[in-house]
């Protein structure tokens, strides 16, 4: 098995081949000693070498074909080959030819591994006293977006003195590995993730790296969020005196390959400040994952910044004070706790279970009673009548019950009465209620009489009216004065006189004198005697409508 | 432990087990990215009319593998992914609205970390599943399709609204997928 060797290091170095092992011996990668470097070709070249081939040989199966990674070959084992390619289902002549072209090009057979290994990642250092900073490029071209962005990193690192090694795992490029030894030299190799697919990549050449030596001012420590009410970092720093400055960064900047060290935000309110805690909470307006970091300064020299602080508002859900509504009933309240933050888009998975300590008192005393409930809505009950008792409330995680707790709520009093002033104004409601549409109901029925009297005279009153003419003689019989009949029987005497003379008009005049009467008393008569009429018209008619 | 570790842990050691249903569930977070999506741009396609193509969805191979919650969880990441690079492309219009751009972006980075915590944080080598391989592939040619699409109409608004479109349907795809591993 021969392996490339030497090297001039990182550069842009001469390609060359490497040799694999024959097919039969399943790859082992990551197992050359320590300090044997591998050739200085990144995954580019290799795979440019790759992707002159790869058309040539499946142009057949077209162009998607050629620029898919070939992942079944990953352990060049002759099983391994002979399931080339996955997802098309090929002839078996160029399936021949293809496994042919494979074993047979031993010393080519690089391409291959190319196209099925993910490469080693560039890698470059930036060292500070008591950290290095990695900055990775992806193994590939950057114009193959085959590989995309995928990418996280591991590595291992070491002192070049002893054989310690750590492994880091999920590094982003622009990471910086914290808590070294200053003036100490260290070695790190990084390979590419895909963590999904649970596929590495091949180890980039080990780099060494002095750090520098010990800064005059030390870097902000023990970098904290706390979320209890506002979003708040917090730090320590040994000396007095100095100001601060914080920034921040929305996280997916670290998932795109360019560099993001321009993304940096310095959080308004903390651009020089004394106190050792920063409130950002103004900074974060997107749900998201962002990273903080603390910078100490005494006016003239400024530290390195401090390691960064990653913060995820799913899981750091703020616990602002929360508020109540209290409803009093006979002998108890009923609360309900109203927690502003929680919101129904965090899946309640990733929020802490929140429990709730209630206090509360009677407002002439000053005895406190506290409850721990679990619920949001709840009742405080046994409480005496007529008393003014108040309350507050805070939340609280359910494992930390001494500190971490929100603000407690405002205070809201309310006195205990009984319920039924209530209900008795609900009965008086209902009795006017019910009145009224009585009420209502009589109004109507008048009107309709109304509209009806106004609107629909019957047209029967004429032949009544007749009735009441042909009655009338017998009516006058009954009321009519002596002058008047005097007169009339004078004039009728006058008449039977003068008879033979005019007959006809001196009738007329007895006629109208009578209708006169017989009309003055009929008025009378007639309003009285209309509405019997009227009832009997009614009658008549409904009798003809029933008919 | 501090409680700020505590819970991932917690979260590892529960979805490393077989029944990973409380970290994985994406379906509220899907539903936003799809809202935000609509909601980014409010640009007529009448214009773009002649600039719409097909782009060859693979529907027959996702729906074809039988997918298992593990293969899922690989697809439902890979067109995550994809998305995330699409938009975090510098040359997005200018026009759409920046800040839901940026809720966007922020929420889907959001996602693919909560997949990749719950996946597990197994480092070494493992068998591939190669259920998820026909699928995965054919999405990524499914993408490069479109990103050669974006760059072939030099990223002109038109071709941006035409992928935004069809991104959406990807969005609804993936709340398919991820509601059906919920049930």
């Amino acid at each position: 098995m021969r392996e490339g060797s030497g090297g001039s290091g990182k550069g842009e170095g001469a390609e060359r081949r490497r040799l694999l092992p024959r097919p039969s011996q399943p790859l082992q990668l990551g197992s050359l000693p320590r300090g044997y470097q591998f050739l200085p070709t990144p995954g580019a070249s290799a795979k440019e070498v790759g992707a002159s081939r790869v058309p040539a040989l499946f142009t057949k199966w077209g162009p998607r074909a050629a620029s898919e990674e070939r992942s079944p070959l990953e352990n060049v084992t002759p099983r391994a080959v002979a399931t080339l390619p996955p997802a098309r289902t090929m002839s078996s002549f160029s399936r021949a030819a293809v496994l042919v072209l494979l074993v047979a090009s031993g010393g080519l057979s690089h391409f291959s591994r190319a196209a099925a290994q993910i490469g080693p990642p560039e890698v470059q250092l930036e060292a500070e006293d008591t950290s290095i900073i990695i900055n990775i490029s992806p193994p590939g071209t950057i114009n193959s977006s085959m590989w995309a962005t995928h990418f996280t990193y591991s590595l291992v690192i070491w002192k070049n003195s002893s054989s310690v090694e750590e492994t880091r795992h999920t590094v982003y490029s622009g990471e910086k590995i914290n808590d070294l030894l200053p003036e100490t030299t260290y070695c790190l190799k990084v390979r590419a993730r895909l963590p999904i697919q649970k596929k590495s990549g091949s180890y980039s050449p080990t780099l060494c790296i002095n750090t520098t030596a010990q800064h005059k001012l030390p870097r902000p420590e023990n970098v904290e969020v706390d979320a209890v009410n506002n979003y708040i970092l917090k730090w320590n720093y040994p000396y007095e005196n100095m100001n601060f400055q914080v920034q921040y960064l929305l996280g997916y900047y670290k998932r795109i390959p360019s560099d993001y060290s321009d993304k940096w935000k310095t959080v308004s309110d903390c651009k020089r400040i004394v106190s050792r805690h920063c409130d950002f909470s103004e900074e974060i307006t997107t749900d998201g994952i962002y990273y903080l970091r603390v910078q100490a300064s005494n006016g003239t020299i400024t530290s390195f910044w401090s390691a960064e602080r990653k913060f995820d508002t799913r899981i750091h859900t703020r616990r602002g004070p929360p508020s109540i509504v209290v409803k009093p009933h006979k002998d108890s309240l009923s609360v309900y706790i109203n927690v502003p933050g929680e919101s129904e888009k965090k899946p309640t998975s990733q929020d802490y279970p929140l429990i709730y300590e209630v206090i509360y008192w009677e407002n002439a005393s000053n005895i406190e009673n506290k409850m721990i409930v679990k619920q949001k809505l709840f009742e405080v009950s046994d409480l005496k009548p007529l008393t003014l008792y108040c309350l507050k409330v805070r939340a609280l995680l359910d494992n930390e019950k001494s500190s971490k707790g929100s603000q407690f709520s405002n205070v809201e009093c309310s006195k205990i009465t009984p319920d039924e002033p209530k209900k008795t104004w609900i009965i008086v409601i209902c009795f006017i209620f019910v009145a009224g549409l009585i009420f209502i109901a009589y109004g109507l029925k008048r009107l309709q009489k109304l509209v009806k009297y106004v609107f629909y005279p019957s047209c029967k009153p004429p032949s009544n009216m007749d009735e009441w003419f042909s009655n009338q003689p017998l009516k006058n019989l009954l009321v009519t004065s002596e002058e008047q009949t005097e007169s009339c029987i004078i004039e009728k005497a006058n008449i039977i006189v003068l008879e033979e003379t005019n007959q006809n008009g001196k009738n007329d005049v007895c006629n109208k004198q009578d209708n006169h009467d017989s009309g003055n008393y009929s008025n009378e008569d007639e309003t009285s005697s209309n509405k019997m009429t009227e009832e009997k018209l009614e009658q008549e008619t409904m009798q003809l409508e029933t008919v | 432990m501090t409680s700020g570790t505590f819970l991932p842990v917690a979260l590892v050691l529960l979805c490393s087990s077989t029944l990973c249903s409380l970290g994985c569930d994406l379906t509220q977070g899907l539903l936003e990215d799809f809202s935000l999506l609509d909601q980014m741009s409010t640009f007529s396609l009448v214009p773009c009319w002649k600039d719409r193509t097909n782009f060859n969805f693979p529907k027959e191979t996702m729906e074809g593998s039988q997918l298992q919650r593990e293969n899922a969880t690989v697809i439902v990441h890979e067109m995550l992914q994809q998305v995330f690079t699409i938009f975090s492309l510098n040359a997005t219009p200018v026009a759409w609205n920046q800040t839901q751009l940026i809720q966007l972006l922020s929420g889907l980075d959001q996602q693919l970390e909560e997949l990749e915590t719950c996946v597990g944080q197994d480092v070494e080598w493992e068998e591939l599943s190669l259920g998820s391989e026909n699928p995965r592939l054919a999405l990524k040619s499914y993408f490069q399709g479109i990103s050669q699409y974006l760059q072939g109409k030099e990223y002109r608004r038109c071709a941006w609204e035409i992928v935004r479109v069809e991104i959406r349907k990807i969005f609804l795809f993936m709340s398919k997928i991820t509601r059906k591993l919920r049930d």
